[in-house]
């Protein structure tokens, strides 16, 4: 019994969270007339029609699509400013954290527990407390109104040194040692022992940081004015005033890539993600 | 021998240099030089102690603010917890074919808070989705349940990922620990209770501190939804720091990212001092 209301639970949850996202599908494949019509509800106060939980297109049509991939060029000057920022963000915070917690794991010193809880700190700050600190600081070089100011603080983010460290920590003590008698530089220890060992943790951290910087708005809204260089969150938010019949479609396009990654790599994803992240050296 | 510790001890180091500069300039530096600007004018850059943190304890919309915030992070972030964690338990127990449906619980994590603006204003507007199951034009988002709507957000964006956290945990703990359990006639409840339960404390401060990172983050969601000035069960300090920025308010914003952080440290450093502790 209590098996089978657990089986409904289930489903039931499941279907509560993929709602949302189908909404937005069926209503990508509406007619302009269609969205309008909806669009109306919205905005009168006193209708006495609601909005049905069967939400779906009367007449299905691609033309939302057509108008969005062939007739807007704002889109794909704000999607290709996201793959832009995104790709950097995410190579160069390999580049910088994956050296930074084999640190933390190979050195002896005692200070390196205070530096580690620093950077958790860091890693749980949010944006608002970093936003004026990080503006006098941009302002003073220049930094203002350029795609950088987006790239090179997430590049230094903590975050993927808390998801990448207990991959490393797993490595067994004897291998490095064994490696370190076959006359290995710390390097060669690294790229041929360390990085291949963390790979999953690697996956876990490009994945968790690909969503949370496509779909990012907060640094873009303070510190960049120039509308070229607005990525795509922003882009679905403007066009929903003005041009609202274009807002299902652009915020499908928006969500498909981010959602693909996370498919293509559910294995790792799913598979004791982030295990004992927060265990003690 | 000692040269040769040095020396590698040197080249270790320079694993950790470009993180330690960017991290000091991006972020530790830009935070002592706000402390500094805190206790001096922005304009005219003279002394003034603690005159702006005292106007801004005294300012109403910061109190509104920090309340709604404090109590939003008080509900939201052990109603999260908790259920995901239940959540959890009872997926566990289901057979494998269930438990692999929950990637499809990670998804909302993935979609951008600006994709789905459309699809809330739909949900909770007068004439909307959630409306029609009542029959009845009740106003989520111009009224006091405005708070239950950031909640609900927040819980949709976040529960599964929670629950495959708990899951992961839950997995690494090993399966003879439970076995031997169940053959000295251990109930399921017991084997949640006294070997789940205790041996999930690291991944419990996982849980938090992703929790704490993502309750931030329904400000998008909140300010796509209803703009700079929601209704006051939704603002949240977020609204009025970008409120403070874009107005030029910096005397105020620095004094108030000062008191915001000195109340985050206040939730993140005993955790994990406990988690530590073990």
């Amino acid at each position: 019994m209590t098996v089978r209301l657990n089986k409904i639970l289930i489903f039931f949850v499941l279907l509560l969270t993929l709602y949302p996202i189908c909404f937005v599908f069926l209503g990508s494949f509406m007619g302009n007339e269609e969205v309008k019509q909806y669009l109306a509800i919205l905005n009168a106060k006193d209708s006495q029609h609601y909005v049905s939980v069967y939400f779906a297109p009367k007449f299905p049509t691609l033309r939302a699509y057509v108008a969005l991939l062939l007739d807007t060029p704002e889109f794909f000057v704000a999607f290709w400013n996201s793959v832009k920022v995104v790709s950097l963000i995410l190579v160069g915070q390999l580049a910088i954290n994956l050296p930074a917690t084999w640190w933390f794991i190979r050195i002896k010193w005692r200070g390196k527990d205070w530096l580690y809880r620093l950077y958790i700190v860091l890693m749980v700050l949010p944006f608002v407390v970093m936003m004026l600190p990080q503006y006098m600081i941009f302002k003073q070089f220049n930094l203002l109104d350029k795609l950088a100011v987006l790239i090179l603080p997430a590049i230094f983010s903590t975050f993927s040194v808390f998801i990448i460290y207990p991959y490393f920590r797993a490595i067994p003590q004897e291998l490095i040692e064994s490696a370190q008698i076959d006359g290995a530089t710390e390097w060669q220890i690294f790229y041929k022992i360390g990085l291949p060992l963390a790979m999953p943790g690697m996956i876990i951290s490009v994945v968790l940081n690909l969503i949370e910087y496509w779909g990012s708005v907060e640094q873009t809204l303070a510190f960049v004015k120039d509308k070229t260089l607005w990525t795509i969150p922003l882009f679905v938010s403007s066009i929903q005033t003005s041009k609202p019949v274009l807002a299902f479609v652009s915020a499908v396009v928006a969500m498909i890539l981010p959602l693909l990654v996370m498919l293509i790599f559910r294995q790792d994803l799913t598979n004791g993600l982030l295990n004992n992240a927060g265990e003690k050296q | 021998m000692t040269s040769i510790k040095i020396k590698g001890l040197n080249k270790l180091h320079l694993f950790m240099l470009p993180s330690l500069l960017g991290v000091l300039f991006f972020y530790l530096l830009p935070l002592l030089k706000i402390f500094g600007s805190s206790l001096s004018n922005f304009a005219t850059k003279d002394f003034v102690g603690l005159t702006h943190f005292q106007l801004v304890l005294e300012n109403q919309a910061f109190r509104l603010a920090t309340k709604n915030t404090a109590l939003f992070m008080l509900v939201g972030l052990p109603l999260l917890m908790v259920s995901s964690l239940g959540f959890a338990e009872v997926l566990r127990k289901l057979p494998l074919h269930f438990q692999n449906l929950k990637v499809w619980y990670l998804i909302p994590l993935t979609i951008p808070a600006a994709s789905l603006t459309l699809f809330w204003q739909f949900f909770f507007t007068q004439s909307g989705i959630l409306n029609s199951f009542f029959a009845h034009q009740i106003k989520w988002l111009d009224s006091n349940l405005g708070f239950s709507v950031v909640v609900i957000i927040f819980m949709w964006k976040n529960f599964g990922f929670m629950v495959i956290l708990w899951l992961g945990g839950m997995m690494s703990i090993p399966k003879a620990m439970v076995e031997a359990a169940q053959i000295d006639g251990a109930t399921s409840r017991d084997i949640f209770w006294r070997i789940l339960l205790p041996n999930l404390k690291p991944t419990a401060f996982v849980v938090y501190l992703l929790a704490i990172i993502n309750s931030f983050k329904v400000y998008r969601d909140i300010y796509a939804l209803a703009g700079d000035y929601p209704h006051q069960s939704m603002y949240l300090l977020q609204h009025l720091f970008n409120n403070w920025f874009r107005d030029f308010e910096l005397d105020k914003m620095a004094a108030g990212t000062i008191l915001y952080l000195i109340g985050l440290l206040a939730i993140i450093l005993p955790a994990q001092r406990k988690v530590e502790k073990k």
